[in-house]
C-alpha cells in the first residue's frame, strides 16, 4: 500500500458496525461496533465463548453475520489460526507449506517471513517434528509471507511456555512497526496485552468496550468481563489478572 | 495385448497413485473405498447394456460424487456416514443385477478382456487424473493442511473439496476396470499409507506412493499373468507386501 499512515492515528482500516453472529440463533457476538486505524495493535479479550474467534471468522468471512464489516479497499489480510483444524502429522516439510496457496509466494517473501519471527533455521524442518512453539513460529511466519496489512492473530490457549510467547509479542511489535503492519490478536495474558496493545477490544456475551490498555483494563470493567471472581494484581515488572495459570517467572 | 495391458495398468498406477496422496492428506481413506461400491450398480448397468463398463462406473460416480457433496451441504452428516448409506444400496443394487461371470468380472476387475479402445481410454482417463491433480497441487496442498488457511488464502475451499470429489470418483472408475470395484479403494490408500511410513516431505511421498503404485500393478499383472490368476486380488496382495516393506524400512529412513 502507498498510503501507508503508520501510528494509532493512521486511516481507518476496518469499520465494524452493529456486527451480531449467530450459530444456531442464539447470538454469539451480539451488535459490536469498533474502529481499527493502520498501525493499530488491538487485542482482544474476553472469557471463554465471548465470541473472540466468531469475531476473527467473521471479519475474514469465514461465517454469515448482520451489521456491517468495512476493510479499507485493497487491505490484504493474513491468519494465524490457533491451529486447531491443522493436520500436523503427514509428512511435509515447512519450505513445502510455504510453497502451498493460490499464487506462488517469492523466494525472498518467505525467507522474510521466517526471519522475522527468527524461524529460518526451520525452512527444511519437517512438520511433524516442530514443538508447539516452532510451529506456532511458522504459522505466523507463513501469514506475514503473504505480506498482509493486517495480521489476525488467534492465540493458542495454553499449550506455549511463556518465555516462548514473550519473544513473540516482541518480534511481532518489531515486524509491525518496520511494516506499517495493523495486528488483531486474541490473547489470554492480560500481561501481554498492557505491554504490547495500543488498543483494547473487550469482549463477553453481553458487554464490550474498546479503548487505550491504560483506560479499559480496570478492576471495575475485569469483573464485568470474567465475573465477580477476578482478581487483578500486579507482579514487580508487569501487571496480570487471573485466567491463566501460575507461570513460573 | 500384454504389454498394453501392463502399459494401461502403469499409467493408471501413477494417477492414482499420485491422487492417493491427497486422499491420505484430506483422510479420506475409506470414501475411496466406498466410492468404489457405489460404481458396481454403473458397471452392472453397463455389462447388462453391452457397453464398457468403465463408462457405467464413471456415471454411477459421477452422481455419487455429487449426491454425497450436496447431502454433505444439506445435512449435518460427516462424508464417510454420507458414502456409507450411498455405498451399502448401490453395492446390493449391483449385486442383484449381475450374474456368476459378469459379477466376478465386476468386482475383482478384468484387465484380460481389454480392447485397444479400453486401453486408450484408460491411458487418457490417467493423463487427465493426473494432470488435474498436478494443476490443483498448491491449492488442494493448503485446503488438506488446513481449510481456514486455505479461506484466509482466498482459495474457494468447497469448489477444490468437489473437484477433489470428482477426481476421486475418475480415479475409482479407473482403478475399478483395473483390480474391480471390492479392491479398488486399496488402490487410493495402500501405496500413500506405504510412502508415508517413509516420507518426511508431500514431494518424497507423492514419489514413493507412485512408485509403490506402478511396483504393485506391475507386479500383479505380470504373477496373474503367468499363473493365471485374477489379476486384482494379487495386485493388491504385492501392495500389502510392499507396505510390509515400507513398515520394515522405517528404521532406516533419513
Amino acid at each position: 500500500m502507498s498510503d501507508v499512515t503508520a501510528g494509532a492515528a493512521g486511516e481507518v482500516v476496518l469499520r465494524v458496525e452493529h456486527l451480531t453472529v449467530r450459530y444456531e440463533r442464539q447470538s454469539v457476538v451480539n451488535d459490536l461496533s469498533f474502529e481499527v486505524h493502520r498501525g493499530d495493535r488491538v487485542m482482544i479479550v474476553g472469557p471463554n465463548g465471548a465470541g473472540k474467534t466468531t469475531l476473527f471468522r467473521a471479519l475474514l468471512g469465514f461465517v454469515p453475520c448482520e451489521g456491517r464489516i468495512w476493510w479499507h479497499p485493497g487491505v490484504s489480510v493474513g491468519f494465524v489460526p490457533q491451529g486447531l483444524d491443522v493436520n500436523r502429522k503427514f509428512p511435509l516439510t515447512v519450505r513445502e507449506l510455504f510453497h502451498f496457496g493460490r499464487t506462488a509466494l517469492a523466494e525472498e517473501a518467505i525467507r522474510d517471513g521466517l526471519t522475522a519471527v527468527n524461524a529460518a533455521a526451520l525452512s527444511g524442518r519437517s512438520l511433524a517434528t516442530l514443538s508447539s512453539g516452532e510451529f506456532q513460529r511458522v504459522l505466523i511466519a507463513f501469514a506475514l509471507a503473504q505480506q498482509p496489512d493486517v495480521l489476525l492473530f488467534d492465540e493458542p490457549t495454553s499449550d506455549i511456555d511463556i518465555g516462548g510467547q514473550e519473544t513473540i509479542y516482541q518480534r511481532l511489535e518489531s515486524v509491525a512497526t518496520a511494516r506499517a503492519l495493523t495486528l488483531l490478536m486474541i490473547s489470554h495474558d492480560l500481561n501481554v496485552v498492557l505491554n504490547y496493545a495500543t488498543e483494547v477490544l473487550c469482549l463477553s456475551r453481553d458487554f464490550h468496550c474498546h479503548g487505550r490498555p491504560i483506560d479499559i483494563l480496570t478492576p471495575d470493567v475485569l469483573r464485568k468481563l470474567y465475573g465477580p471472581g477476578a482478581q487483578f494484581y500486579r507482579h514487580t515488572h508487569a501487571p496480570a489478572a487471573e485466567g491463566h495459570d501460575g507461570h513460573p517467572h | 495385448m500384454f504389454p498394453l495391458i501392463l502399459l494401461a495398468g502403469t499409467c493408471a498406477a501413477v494417477a492414482i497413485g499420485f491422487l492417493g496422496v491427497f486422499v491420505l492428506f484430506r483422510r479420506m481413506a475409506l470414501v475411496g473405498d466406498a466410492l468404489s461400491h457405489v460404481a458396481l450398480p454403473g458397471v452392472a448397468v453397463a455389462i447388462v447394456l453391452g457397453i464398457d463398463p468403465l463408462w457405467g462406473a464413471l456415471v454411477a460416480l459421477g452422481l455419487a460424487a455429487v449426491a454425497i457433496f450436496w447431502l454433505q451441504k444439506a445435512t449435518r452428516l460427516y462424508e464417510e456416514a454420507i458414502v456409507g448409506i450411498l455405498f451399502s444400496i448401490a453395492l446390493a443394487g449391483g449385486v442383484l443385477l449381475l450374474r456368476g461371470r459378469e459379477l466376478e468380472a465386476a468386482l475383482f476387475g478384468d484387465l484380460s478382456s481389454l480392447s485397444g479402445l479400453d486401453v486408450g481410454l484408460t491411458i487418457g482417463l490417467a493423463v487427465v487424473i493426473f494432470a488435474a491433480t498436478l494443476a490443483l497441487y498448491r491449492r488442494l496442498a493448503l485446503v488438506s493442511f488446513s481449510s481456514d488457511l486455505a479461506r484466509a488464502n482466498g482459495i474457494d475451499v468447497d469448489r477444490v473439496g468437489l473437484l477433489f470429489f470428482l477426481l476421486l470418483a475418475l480415479a475409482v472408475a479407473l482403478g475399478v476396470k483395473v483390480v474391480g470395484t471390492l479392491l479398488v479403494g486399496s488402490l487410493v490408500v495402500i501405496p500413500p499409507a506405504s510412502g508415508a511410513n517413509l516420507a518426511r516431505s508431500l514431494r518424497t511421498l507423492a514419489l514413493l506412493s507412485v512408485a509403490f503404485a506402478v511396483g504393485a500393478i506391475v507386479l500383479g499383472l505380470v504373477v496373474a499373468h503367468v499363473f493365471r490368476f485374477l489379476p486384482g486380488p494379487v495386485i493388491v496382495l504385492a501392495e500389502g507386501a510392499f507396505f510390509l516393506l515400507s513398515l520394515a524400512l522405517r528404521p532406516f529412513r533419513r
